[in-house]
């Protein structure tokens, strides 16, 4: 009940954090929608023209995993300081503390949701269809979603004992950005592809991208992060159980 | 529902102060078995030991003690904020803290905004805070003022956003670090009335103070000291 109770009341408290965020600005949060559509226009312009890459096939690759990334990337950034930023409500109300790691994952998701409108753009001007795949995209959202959270409470916890961690954190982030094919294809790998097999987000954002753009599941990604979600899980249970109560001692 | 009251048995609990934590000492000492350990450990400071006490129905507790002496601790380990580290704390009933006051406030949201967001905080539900929001207005008397940012308003008004949210939701047991300093002398009184039957209708009140006199004008209290 309590639990519950809570969940409702993280789930407004992430849509309030929205709202407040962007409220003095005439776009709201499509700020970061059209940050992010400049971001991917410059990109995809000068990256077909360096490497002369055929722009059909990697545009809305690139597009689509630069799209997820930066969910993915923003929710983990978030969670580096969340236990720092919100020092005030962990030391004087009594709520189990993973409720603010959901915060994040929640205000992230939607505002993932409003990139929604550039996926459409991608997927109008490269006439490519939609199908009943739509449908189904909303279970590797969901796995990404639950891996997301786990793996929040695993770094929010970390980075508030070791300070160094909050750096380091921040260096994985950037190192994961370019060993995941997020600027380029899996296949420009050659036969060092096998490589990506070891890399998380590489199955999370194949399994997200292969959704929409092919009609054929990706068993191994589907797997893989299926697995991901449950060691996730495992480890992140095992962290809080035992540090929970001592992380007020350390902010 | 069953009776409010709150049994502390054997309490440990202490703080832990992290001196020279860092990342790198911890991976030079794996390293350096044999040789001698940097030193790299959490030193604790200990503020109850064995500490049990039984409160009622009924009780209103006057917690005395000097800085440091752990009264403040004491009301946030009866708030489970902090957990013990050894011993047994039962605590029946809602618990209402008014242990920094000003906590769990957005600076950039309304008034009105603010209400709900502490709301949540404190684990009431979106109704039930709609039930309350007229009574929280009213007593607030901050009129038109609950639509803008509360960054422009003055400390006192913040005060009275606080106290007005704080003390519209019934609590069976109230937790007061002092007796508050309650803004200018007309909000003051009308604050005092309504701390008082606040009061009145929870079971249990546990008021810290540094000086027995400061509190001692609440009807049968009863004082503990802590060393």
């Amino acid at each position: 009940m309590v639990i519950k109770n809570n969940l409702y009341n993280f789930f407004y408290l992430a849509l309030l954090d929205i709202k407040i965020r962007y409220r003095n600005t005439f776009l709201g949060p499509f700020w970061s929608t059209l940050s992010l559509g400049i971001t991917l226009v410059i990109l995809g312009f000068i990256w077909t023209k360096v490497f002369s890459i055929n722009h059909y096939e990697y545009i809305p690759n690139l597009y689509l995993s630069y799209i997820f990334w930066v969910w993915i990337s923003d929710t983990l950034t978030d969670s580096i300081t969340v236990f720092n930023e919100n020092k005030d409500i962990v030391h004087n109300y009594n709520i189990p503390i993973f409720f603010l790691n959901f915060k994040i994952i929640i205000r992230n998701f939607f505002i993932f949701l409003h990139n929604f409108p550039l996926i459409f753009a991608i997927f109008y001007i490269y006439k490519i269809e939609l199908g009943i795949n739509i449908f189904f995209f909303i279970i590797p959202i969901f796995l990404t979603l639950t891996f997301l959270f786990f793996l929040s409470i695993i770094i929010s916890i970390v980075c508030s004992y070791y300070d160094d961690f909050k750096q380091a954190t921040l260096i994985f982030i950037k190192i994961f950005f370019y060993i995941t094919p997020i600027l380029w294809l899996p296949e420009m790998l050659g036969d060092k592809q096998f490589l990506l097999f070891y890399n998380p987000f590489f199955h999370i954002i194949e399994l997200l991208k292969n959704t929409l753009l092919s009609p054929t599941l990706l068993i191994n990604s589907f797997l893989m992060v299926v697995i991901m979600n449950i060691l996730t899980l495992i480890f992140s249970i095992i962290i809080y159980k035992t540090l929970n109560k001592k992380i007020i001692h350390w902010i | 529902m069953s009776k409010t009251a709150i049994i502390i048995k054997k309490l440990n609990f202490s703080y832990l102060v992290r001196t020279n934590i860092s990342l790198k000492k911890n991976l030079l000492n794996l390293t350096s078995k044999i040789g001698k350990k940097i030193n790299n450990k959490n030193s604790k400071i200990k503020v109850f030991s064995n500490f049990s006490i039984n409160i009622n129905p009924g009780d209103k507790i006057g917690v005395i003690g000097s800085n440091g002496s752990g009264k403040t601790t004491l009301l946030k380990l009866i708030n489970n904020v902090y957990e013990p580290d050894d011993g047994f704390i039962s605590v029946k009933g809602k618990v209402a803290s008014l242990i920094t006051l000003n906590s769990g406030l957005n600076m950039q949201a309304t008034g009105l905004e603010n209400i709900f967001i502490k709301g949540y905080y404190l684990g009431h539900s979106k109704d039930y805070i709609k039930e309350h929001l007229d009574s929280i207005i009213s007593f607030s008397e901050l009129g038109k003022y609950l639509h803008l940012p509360i960054n422009t308003y003055s400390s006192g008004m913040i005060l009275r956003l606080n106290f007005s949210i704080v003390t519209q939701f019934d609590a069976d047991i109230i937790l007061m670090d002092e007796w508050l300093s309650l803004g200018d002398d007309e909000f003051k009184k009308k604050a005092i009335i309504k701390l008082n039957s606040f009061i009145d209708r929870a079971s249990i009140l546990l008021i810290t103070s540094q000086n027995k006199n400061n509190i001692k004008n609440i009807k049968n209290i009863k004082f503990i000291n802590l060393k």
